[in-house]
């Protein structure tokens, strides 16, 4: 059965004409990753906070792990759903990081020995343990992403979802907390639900649902969406490298593979097709 | 305008205990009328170093000249306001400097500083407004009803307007998406073109860096480790390696085409260097040869 | 606005570093009651020397300590001046009109010097040499009791907790606009009055409205992460009370006893 299930959700913000989520149905299987892309503004973001009761739908349903979203489930909901928001500056809460850490597991009355225990599984575990009493103005953003995570790892939930989670990160910061994730969702058999507009997290999932204006248009594999070459600009994501390349190889004439490659696969297809000239 | 860098030093909180020192021995060139790339880890010094470039801070040793005026430690802090227009700073989420009611007023606080007239000063505002791209419809309306695409522009408008000789960008492309960094990269490559203009760039995109710099300054510790064209700085994998830098992604590519037999010399750094150094190495579609 | 050093926690480990705040704060308040007992030269050289011997202790250099008064610099020679021009009694050295120089006056205001110095380097001593969040902890074990009257005392201290920790992200934002907008050709601290006034504007609307986009943020992040209210919850801090807590009490209570021996002697 599906993890996340929902469907015909709308909601429309007080002052705005049109729906942020319009009519939107999708599952996500436990175990699965899957990425939410769009361009700024698409509603993607909203639809996050509805999925954790932050906001209320206007109509349809959500479902996660068996329970129906409603008011009175709020909470129990939440307790099954980790978030790492975009700011990593404004979701630091604790004066030290493993003060940060221990914030969610303080709220569900979890005691103080097993927090203890806990918290030094989970920085160890993002590689934050070193920095258990700094500041969060002592830390990177990439940092105090990490220590968001652990914080998340902590209550151990079922489902991680990341609301741009990298997008003010540098690179490096950005790979590091991908790398983390991906290590993180293996061990816990974590259902990911990323939103984001980074094309190396987008290639990180199983699936990709594009949304514009508040409503899916496109649901497919990473594979298969990256075969739209340079229209991924205007669903919000960028062109991956092997995809360029590839064009403009085709645009000289030279013969290029079928379908889209990532990097690794197209450096072999082009030896194999050098070795036909 | 010619900016350059003599053996500086600056220290923040100098006599406390929490002294710091953020630039060490620091000397370099920006080129006047080109695009120059300063490039390395967060806390390198990167933000300390442009502030030195329009007089925000003054070098605590060695000393900074910015066209013919030359900042030291003993510079009064009377008299720097001019350096302000010739050399205009756009800091990183600049979009969390806005201010006024409407857009166009807050592009136009800035030629309003420095005496010009309102109507001058409105007239100045239009035309940066025009230049970042924003449509007429939006002078009018609040910066704050913006989407933050459309303030990062209208905070780059801010600076145009006061129609500097030097353009200084931390990071202007952070948290937008694919399409707004695009636009923001087309804009600025435009004015260094179009209108000459000095364009220092601080940036974590290395294919930013190899698509339009001139000149790269990488940074590290506080110290200048490399200065020179890119392909100069992109050519010591190994040297790039040892400091965590990337390669720009053709680059990276090319180095691993290289390893399956193909031969790249020299190393390319963009798209569109790669395909033309890899075409004549591969066959043409539908089996013909290539010359 | 970086080189201000009143307030701030200097990192340490000597003997008053590791104090449990609530003893530090408790030390601070009875220094501070008793100051306010001190009338003749024998109160005041023990609670100097008391005062000395704890700064010693803290291993924070004296230097550090003089910086940290001279922002309040002013604020000491306008009080000492008016205690000199308007106190009155005893012999008259020098009279124009409503001011006068008095015997009365002159020690009054050494007086009050005296008791306003020793009570900011006593409480500079406590912001030195304890973290900010470790004053947030004290005060809300020492606010403890008040529970029993449902007072929220665990909601204060997380609010008391969350502002000390976003108190250096303000600071930084506030330099940042402070410096874009330097840029932009606002010359903060030249021109009239009416000028400076106007150069405010620029820097408190974006940081009114960044602050506020910040607290939205927060209160979401916070409730995604199950915060529902603040008493209900367990507790990750603990504060330990050793000997040396007590002992240091103790020696202050003693004190105390002491300087109310003292009075006498006048």
């Amino acid at each position: 059965m599906a993890i996340i299930s929902v469907s015909n959700l709308t909601y429309q913000y007080a002052q705005s004409e049109a729906p942020a989520v319009n009519d939107v149905t999708f599952d996500v299987e436990a175990g699965d990753w899957v990425a939410i892309v769009g361009h700024n503004g698409s509603g993607k973001s909203t639809l996050a906070k509805l999925l954790i009761g932050i906001l209320a739908a206007d109509s349809g349903t959500i479902d996660i792990a068996g329970t129906r979203l409603t008011e009175a489930s709020v909470w129990d909901v939440r307790e099954t759903i980790g978030m790492v928001f975009q700011n990593p500056d404004n979701q630091f809460v604790g004066a030290t990081v493993a003060d940060d850490v221990a914030f969610g597991m303080e709220n569900r009355h979890v005691s103080r020995d097993v927090m203890i225990r806990r918290v030094k599984e989970a920085l160890l575990q993002v590689g934050m343990w070193e920095f258990r009493d700094r500041e969060p103005a002592r830390l990177s953003g990439g940092q105090k992403q990490r220590v968001a995570l652990a914080g998340v790892m902590a209550v151990a939930p079922k489902i991680l979802i990341l609301d741009e989670a990298t997008s003010m990160l540098d690179p490096e910061g950005r790979s590091d907390i991908l790398n983390t994730i991906k290590t993180l969702k293996q061990k816990l058999n974590l259902t990911v639900l990323s939103i984001t507009h980074d094309i190396d997290e987008a290639a990180q999932a199983d699936r990709i649902l594009v949304i514009d204006d508040g409503r899916f248009i496109e649901e497919a594999t990473p594979q298969a969406l990256f075969e739209h070459g340079s229209d991924l600009i205007a669903m919000g994501l960028d062109v991956p490298f092997s995809a360029k390349l590839t064009e403009l190889l085709a645009q000289r004439g030279v013969a290029v593979p079928a379908h889209y490659l990532d990097e690794g696969s197209l450096a072999d297809w082009l030896w194999k097709s050098r070795l036909t000239k | 305008m010619e900016i350059s860098f003599d053996k500086v030093g600056f220290w923040y909180q100098p006599g406390t205990p929490f002294a710091f020192q953020a630039l060490k021995d620091v000397s370099l060139t920006i080129p006047s009328g080109q695009f120059t790339a300063v490039i390395g880890h967060t806390g390198s010094g990167k933000s300390t170093l442009i502030q030195h470039l329009n007089a925000l801070l003054k070098p605590t040793t060695g000393r900074v000249l910015i066209g013919d005026r030359t900042i030291d430690a003993k510079t009064s802090n009377k008299h720097l306001k001019p350096l302000r227009k010739t050399v205009g700073i756009v800091f990183q989420f600049p979009e969390n400097q806005l201010f006024e009611e409407t857009v166009l007023k807050d592009i136009a606080f800035g030629p309003q500083n420095f005496g010009v007239t309102s109507q001058a000063a409105t007239e100045m505002a239009q035309q940066a407004a025009k230049q970042v791209g924003l449509a007429d419809e939006l002078l009018t309306r609040s910066p704050f009803e913006l989407s933050g695409g459309q303030m990062r522009r209208v905070a780059i408008a801010g600076v145009l307007a006061l129609r500097p000789d030097v353009l200084v960008l931390d990071e202007p492309t952070a948290g937008l998406d694919p399409r707004g960094r695009r636009d923001v990269m087309t804009l600025v490559t435009k004015l260094q073109r179009e209108q000459q203009m000095t364009i220092v760039l601080i940036t974590h995109q290395m294919d930013d860096v190899a698509r339009y710099a001139q000149n790269v300054v990488v940074m590290a510790k506080g110290a200048v480790v490399k200065q020179g064209t890119p392909q100069t700085v992109f050519s010591d994998a190994n040297w790039l390696a040892d400091h965590q830098l990337a390669l720009p992604s053709a680059a990276e590519f090319a180095a691993q085409l290289s390893q399956h037999g193909f031969h790249f010399d020299p190393l390319p750094l963009t798209e569109e260097a790669l395909v033309a150094q890899l075409a004549p190495q591969l066959p043409l579609k539908g089996g013909q040869h290539n010359e | 606005m970086n080189n201000f050093m009143f307030g701030r926690y200097i990192p340490g480990n000597s003997w008053v570093h590791r104090l449990d705040p609530r003893a530090k704060l408790l030390l601070c308040f009875i220094y501070i009651g008793v100051v306010f007992f001190a009338n003749n030269f024998w109160t005041y050289l023990l609670l100097t020397v008391v005062l000395l011997g704890s700064i010693i202790l803290a291993a924070v250099p004296a230097r550090i300590f003089i910086r940290g008064l001279r922002p309040l610099f002013w604020l000491l020679l306008f009080t000492v001046v008016i205690q000199i021009f308007f106190g009155a009694g005893g012999h008259v050295y020098w009279q124009w009109g409503v001011f006068s120089i008095t015997h009365d006056g002159l020690v009054s205001a050494g007086l009050i010097l005296m008791r306003f110095v020793l009570i900011i380097l006593i409480s500079t001593l406590l912001t030195f040499t304890t973290q900010p969040l470790a004053i947030a902890d004290g005060i809300e074990s020492l606010l403890n009791p008040l529970r029993k009257v449902h007072f929220p005392v665990a909601t204060l201290a997380l609010m008391l907790s969350l502002s000390l920790r976003f108190v250096p992200t303000l600071m930084d934002e506030a330099t940042k606009i402070m410096n874009a907008q330097r840029s932009r050709g606002v010359d903060f601290g030249s021109g009239g009055l009416r000028q400076q006034i106007k150069t405010i504007v620029p820097i408190l609307i974006p940081l009114f409205v960044n602050a506020f986009q910040r607290a939205v943020d927060i209160s979401i992040a916070m409730e995604a992460r199950g915060y529902r209210d603040g008493e209900n919850r367990t507790k990750y801090r603990q504060l330990k009370w050793r000997s040396a807590d007590t002992i240091s009490l103790v020696g202050f209570v003693i004190m105390a006893g002491l300087v109310i021996a003292l009075r006498q002697l006048t």
